[in-house]
């Protein structure tokens, strides 16, 4: 190969085209302080992503609700959800069984939550009974069903401040959720289709009926009591909802925007983007640090004040728990935040870790589990004076929960929305943690010192549920090798094209581990590019080979060799067990058709 | 010698030229600063600048290479205002995310990131956007002599690296 033709190639692999990120001149003009009359191009960026569009009518003047939202003209408000009681309560015994359920949660709703039933509908043999509550700060949906075996309740929320903030009729909380399953055999990819799924949310004031625009087509909500409950019995797999339109009391249609659920590799395509909010950070602060941790002081409550165990902090059985302590960002939420120390040792050393040493951890504590993270403490804060992380607990949950802790440096934070809205985000004892709509990513947190200087920035430029890059050709991706780990783990390749015209593998470990991608455009692996992933008590050797290389040979510590033959230019192979992370492996090296050698790529046996 | 047609900084030719070339522009940001996002923003911001100063452009140059040099210091700025590392969080759950390692990405963004500035800089004009020497040289303010010879080095440093990495 030239060197001209290599360095292309790597540059290729270095930083992927930006082949569909929208322009966006009015912004810079706004930046720039330049008023954009000029142009008649798509009014705003906000405007253009907003939740609302009209669908019928050319202009929906807006008017200013007494809740504060600025509600679409011809219908209401949230303001039944915000003060009022939808519905009707719930039975007694619905009401015991949530109190009970609530009792058993590492941190459950608070005590005297009210349910109320707001929607009563039979499909797909069983009765699915939508319920209403409201805590300080969130309005909770809670979906039951009967007449199903083995499902449980599934609960959703929206922060209250997006009903007195919203400009649309409807807010979806949770989409797609499925129910139940036929007693199929599972797909290629290995799913099996739901009895039904199901989408809900709340509707303002004035809203009569709803439509949900899905992947087969439109579908009728129920809608009764501020709330909307769409049930599709016997769904096709990967049925998702894609946008919503509410009907109006005068006829009124308008569309809101939905961030669709992802289904396996399948999901909605995130277009990325240039959040609003500062831009340059005007105080920079390096080596930061909590002192209250750091001081063992004993803020919140602790792990077992707080009905919790060391199973809440990262790294737990795999380091030394020195100090953990449990504290609430935002007084009237729900989620709290485990703060903690630990320690890695030596010998404890796991692969992805590479550090020992003493580690600053946090966990977000809530009824469907949360994110956090660990890092050394001394470079916990060293790309910025907060770290930054999102979960969500359902694909078709409409909000994200961004979280993370903050130094001390950091007197208060601010949330940009491409919305442009400002969020002041919930931060108390380091702790920070606020709810995103889906639908207005990207975002910017910024962090400010106790002079209001900016000093810490963190984007992130597309709805995290979904995925900007390209991905694998629905239906086109095929099995092309399936192996048993010498403990009995299965693990499964795929292959096939991606969107982008590239190449996709994907392998799948039972139990749900997995992972895979699809090459950038324009790239083309060259050599070998492997790795082990370990799953269940079993570790594999997978990852991709060029074209040319036509058989691999595993070199392990011990002075044994295996030769796997890649399948599709991918690679899947079970390795020993109990030599250590790789299994031992040292090196493995590509050969061509004719014995030559094509690459060789070493593995250190700590890392992965 | 060039000869090169006066130009004039106007609000729409600064639009033509960020609507003509923008994916480049992002492109070359993104090497810079590593990182897409914060490349979208220091192309906006550079151009917002470049609108603002325009007045100030003499036409002494190209107007192209004007804009790239105020979008490639703009990423530079970006770039500086980075911590050096990525962030240290070693697992979030819930967070999308591609479970294998991505080897050829790894030794590339090494092998880029050892690079002297200039030779990053020269690679990243000439591939990304495409820009001939002389264009490069009215870009960086050097010869295109010097854009040549850092190439050169450019090229040659990179493959020994990326072969000494596949050792």
């Amino acid at each position: 190969m030239s060197e001209l033709s290599l360095v292309r190639d790597a540059l290729e692999l270095y930083i992927a085209p930006f082949d569909d990120v929208p322009e966006a001149w009015s912004d810079v003009l706004s930046r720039a302080g330049v008023a954009h009359d000029r142009r008649t191009r798509p009014a705003c960026r906000r405007r253009r992503i907003a939740a609302v569009v009209v669908a019928f009518s050319a202009l929906v003047a807006l008017a200013v609700s007494p809740v504060g939202g600025a509600i679409v003209r011809g219908v209401g408000d949230f303001s039944g959800w915000l003060s009022g009681n939808p519905g009707e309560p719930a039975s007694e015994s619905e009401q015991r069984a949530f109190d009970a359920e609530n009792e058993r949660s590492w941190a459950g709703f608070p005590d005297g939550t009210e349910l109320r039933r707001v929607i009563t509908t039979e499909a797909a043999g069983g009765t699915f009974e939508l319920f209403g509550f409201r805590t300080d700060d969130s309005l909770c949906l809670r979906l039951t069903v009967k007449g199903f075996p083995t499902e449980g309740p599934t609960t959703g929320c929206a922060p209250l401040d997006e009903l007195r903030r919203a400009e649309a009729p409807a807010i979806a909380v949770r989409l797609d959720t499925s129910f139940g399953s036929h007693n199929v055999p599972p797909t290629g990819e290995g799913y099996v289709p739901p009895r039904a799924s199901a989408s809900f949310g709340v509707v303002a004031d004035g809203v009569e009926a709803v439509e949900l625009q899905t992947t087969e087509g439109s579908a009728e909500a129920i809608v009764e009591s501020n709330a909307f409950l769409a049930v599709t019995a016997d769904p096709p797999l990967g049925l998702r909802s894609q946008e919503l339109t509410t009907i109006g009391d005068d006829g009124e249609r308008v569309a809101v925007a939905l961030a669709a659920a992802p289904f396996g590799d399948y999901g909605p395509q995130a277009k990325s983007g240039v959040a609003p909010g500062p831009r340059e950070v005007e105080r920079r602060v390096k080596g930061g640090r909590i002192g209250w941790v750091m001081e063992r002081e004993p803020r919140g409550v602790s792990l077992e004040e707080a009905g919790l165990d060391d199973h809440q902090v990262p790294l737990a059985g795999q380091s030394e728990v020195r100090f953990a302590r449990v504290v609430q960002p935002d007084p009237s939420g729900i989620r709290r935040v485990v703060v903690a120390l630990v320690y890695v040792a030596p010998n404890q050393d796991p692969a992805w870790i590479g550090v020992h040493g003493e580690h600053l951890c946090y966990s977000v504590v809530y009824k469907g589990g949360g994110g956090g993270g660990c890092s050394p403490v001394d470079r916990f804060f060293e790309r910025a004076p907060f770290s930054l992380g999102l979960y969500a607990e359902h694909g078709g949950d409409q909000y994200v929960v961004v979280n993370g802790l903050a130094s001390d440096d950091v007197a208060r934070m601010d949330l940009y929305l491409d919305s442009g809205e400002r969020v002041a985000v919930p931060l108390e004892d380091n702790a920070y943690l606020v709810e995103v709509a889906r639908t207005k990513f990207p975002i910017r947190l910024v962090a400010y010192d106790d002079e209001g200087r900016v000093i810490g920035i963190e984007t992130y430029g597309h709805d995290p549920l979904a995925d900007p890059g390209p991905r694998p050709v629905e239906g086109k991706q095929r099995v092309v090798k399936r192996v048993v780990g010498l403990n009995g783990t299965e693990g499964v390749l795929r292959v096939g094209p991606s969107t982008a015209g590239t190449r996709c593998h994907r392998v799948s470990f039972e139990g749900g581990a997995g992972g895979g991608g699809c090459l950038p455009k324009g790239f083309k692996i060259r050599g070998v590019s492997l790795g082990v992933s370990n799953s269940g008590r079993d570790s594999f050797l997978t990852g991709e080979v060029s074209a040319r290389v036509a058989t691999l040979e595993l070199r392990f510590e011990d002075g044994t060799r295996q030769v796997v033959e890649p399948v599709e230019g991918a690679v899947l192979h079970p390795l020993p067990i109990g030599a250590g992370l790789t299994g031992g492996l040292e090196m493995v090296v590509g050969y061509n058709r004719s014995g030559a050698e094509v690459d060789r790529q070493r593995f250190d046996r700590r890392r992965r | 010698m060039r000869k090169r047609a006066r130009q004039e900084a106007t609000l729409d030719a600064i639009e033509t030229v960020y609507r003509a070339r923008l994916p480049e522009f992002r492109r070359v940001a993104a090497a810079i600063v590593g990182d897409r996002e914060l490349a979208l923003d220091a192309v906006q911001e550079g151009f917002a600048l470049a609108v603002r100063k325009r007045a100030s452009f003499r036409g002494a140059g190209p107007l192209d290479a004007w804009l790239w040099r105020i979008v490639v210091n703009a990423a530079r700025r970006q770039l500086r205002s980075r911590a050096a590392t990525e962030p240290q969080l070693l697992e979030t759950v819930g967070a999308h995310g591609n479970g294998l390692p991505d080897a050829p990405g790894e030794r590339v963004r090494v092998a880029i990131s050892l690079l002297p500035e200039r030779q990053r800089l020269v690679l990243f004009l000439r591939y990304y956007a495409d820009l001939e020497y002389h264009a490069i040289a009215d870009v960086l303010d050097i010869s295109a002599g010097t854009v040549g010879a850092t190439l050169n080095s450019a090229h040659a440093s990179l493959r020994t690296m990326l072969e000494e990495v596949r050792q």
